[in-house]
């Protein structure tokens, strides 16, 4: 009876079940730690190298505050929910989409997933490449090589992957451990790179140094900055609940996202915006050196390399949770290994496009929680019948397993973000719509989706 | 509880019929706690909403105007009218009416 109970709770941590009370394990600070180690990662890093390329210093900062609190300030309340029920992101929007309408966002974001895995592995492949020679360590020359999958940079990536993978299959609380030794090093390793940016080159220095390349329209600048982090905050969208299901109190899941994804992450956006501004190199891994020194600069790429550790195991543990919700009899090694192919885009080429895929899938995780707060709050009034929801029953079936007016917001918010930018080229050249400038794309578009979907579902239900 | 053992080997019906009794199990504990406490853990407080949004909005705003960006000014002045409606409504949703 003891080993039965003992194998549900194991369950219930690392799959399908919901998370009682007493099972919880991730207090407010664990909870904080961890999403520390999400946030201070290489999006962080890239988001404030792209806000750098196109702001002088003293617009960067709100412009990073601006398009990272909308988000971060709409969503953290749908963490409450998670952590309210204990199950996972992907079981409640199974209200909204129905449930093959969910299913369907689960197998489209599995890639996506993959490809913020690549982006974690790929910069500590950069780091390490850049850290051996920094470091005089005598390695053959193919371990420091950058181009093409026969690449140092990819074999790194591939080793990171690896130490990241281990501590996921684990489960949570190897997680819980990993995390509260890495977020206050990394958090002190920050501190301690900004004060001495700041101390060498000089705070008002800093801010008369002149963006990088900006665009010709000063509003074209600040919309694009604040495009490239907002797409950053919404991007958090798909990953709340496999985190707020085992937090011990709705206080502790609301916190954790807030300030992990919230002032701390800002902090590392904020520092690589400034070394852009310095070096004006794109590469975050680049600049280390050039900006802290061989003492700063090394502690600065292991950061780098510890960072991307951290964010590849949560990325994994938060794939393989969704996996086991919706294919409950899957072992968990295979709901882990669904990661995998992510291997496939440890590659150069995909690291230096990461603008385009942030504003492209953008638009997707900026309608996903558009219609997931309004379904949530306004039309279900955070209500949920879970029996329904576990045995996909006729409450939330819809048209065959699909919420019709879910499914439509998804082409309607691409085609009105695609009338406004053009995310590919990054310009607004040929917009039908001309307000970019003004308002961004992803905000916009949030707005739209949140009241169209709302008043299409209150006229339907009061229809019925 | 460890977890050094792997988990859910999944799998079989053995699992299959474990793991769905285990499941109604549990709904019924969910359901009971939800009717009763409204979470199945402590609820949030308000303050919390108020001190998080608040700071960073204010940062965000003391920035704008400290530097004199009255684009941005506007831009952070919307947004936090939007957030504090949000803010309200989401107190009142999932606390209130709970």
């Amino acid at each position: 009876m003891a080993e039965e109970q003992e194998t549900a709770e194991r369950e219930a941590l690392f799959g399908f079940l919901p998370v009682l009370a007493h099972e919880r394990v991730y207090g407010t600070w664990d909870y904080i730690a961890l999403q520390i180690c999400y946030g201070i990662a290489a999006w962080a890093f890239l988001v404030g190298s792209f806000t750098g390329y196109v702001l002088p210093a003293k617009e960067a900062v709100p412009a990073i505050f601006i398009g990272e609190a909308l988000p971060l300030g709409m969503m953290s309340f749908y963490a409450i929910l998670f952590a309210r029920y204990g199950v996972d992101q992907f079981l409640l929007p199974r209200a909204a989409l129905g449930y093959h309408g969910n299913t369907l966002l689960l197998l489209i974001w599995i890639p996506i997933n993959w490809g913020w895995i690549a982006y974690a592995s790929f910069l500590f492949g950069e780091a390490v490449i850049k850290l051996l020679p920094a470091i005089g360590a005598p390695v053959p020359e193919f371990f420091t090589t950058e181009v093409g999958y026969a690449s140092g940079a990819t074999f790194w990536a591939i080793i990171a992957f690896i130490l990241g993978f281990i501590p996921a299959y684990l489960g949570p609380l190897a997680v819980r451990w990993l995390t509260r030794i890495a977020a206050p090093g990394m958090t002190i390793v920050l501190l301690g790179l900004i004060y001495y940016v700041i101390a060498e080159y000089g705070l008002s220095n800093l801010f008369q140094l002149p963006a990088v390349a900006p665009y010709e329209d000063p509003l074209l600048n600040r919309a694009f900055a604040v495009e490239w982090n907002a797409g950053l905050g919404f991007a958090w969208a798909f990953y709340y609940g496999q985190w707020s299901r085992i937090a011990k109190s709705e206080t502790a899941a609301f916190h954790g996202p807030y300030w992990g994804w919230g002032p701390i992450m800002c902090v590392a956006v904020i520092f690589a915006s400034f070394t852009m501004l310095i070096t004006g190199d794109l590469d975050p891994t680049a600049w280390m050196i050039q900006v802290g020194g061989p003492s700063w600069g090394v502690l600065g790429l292991i950061l780098m390399a510890v960072a991307n550790i951290t964010s590849n195991t949560l990325l994994i543990y938060t794939q393989a949770i969704p996996v086991k919700y919706t294919w409950p009899k899957v072992s968990w090694f295979t709901a882990v290994a669904t990661a995998i192919p992510a291997v496939v885009l440890f590659n150069l080429k995909v690291f230096e496009n990461y603008n385009v895929f942030l504003t492209l899938v953008g638009c997707l995780w900026t309608v996903y929680p558009a219609i997931l707060l309004a379904d949530f709050y306004v039309i279900r009034r955070g209500k949920f019948d879970l029996k329904e929801l576990y045995y996909k029953g006729p409450k939330y079936m819809y048209w065959r397993g699909f919420n019709v007016v879910a499914m439509l917001m998804f082409p309607i918010g691409y085609l009105f973000y695609f009338s406004l930018v053009d995310p590919w080229n990054a310009t607004t050249e040929g917009a039908i719509l001309p307000f970019f400038r003004y308002t961004t794309g992803l905000i916009p578009t949030f707005v739209l989706i949140f009241f169209l979907y709302t008043v299409i579902m209150k006229a339907l239900i009061k229809e019925q | 509880m460890t977890t050094s053992k792997t988990m859910a080997d999944g799998g079989g019906e053995e699992f299959e019929k474990l793991l769905y009794s285990e499941l109604a199990k549990r709904l019924g504990v969910v359901e009971e706690e939800i009717r009763k406490n409204k979470s199945l853990v402590d609820i949030i407080h308000p303050r919390d909403f108020y001190i998080l949004v608040g700071s960073m909005m204010f940062f965000t705003l003391w920035f704008s105007l400290a530097t004199g960006l009255t684009v941005f000014y506007a831009l952070g002045a919307i947004i936090i009218v939007l957030l504090a409606i949000w803010t309200m409504y989401a107190w009142k949703v999932i606390v209130k009416e709970a």
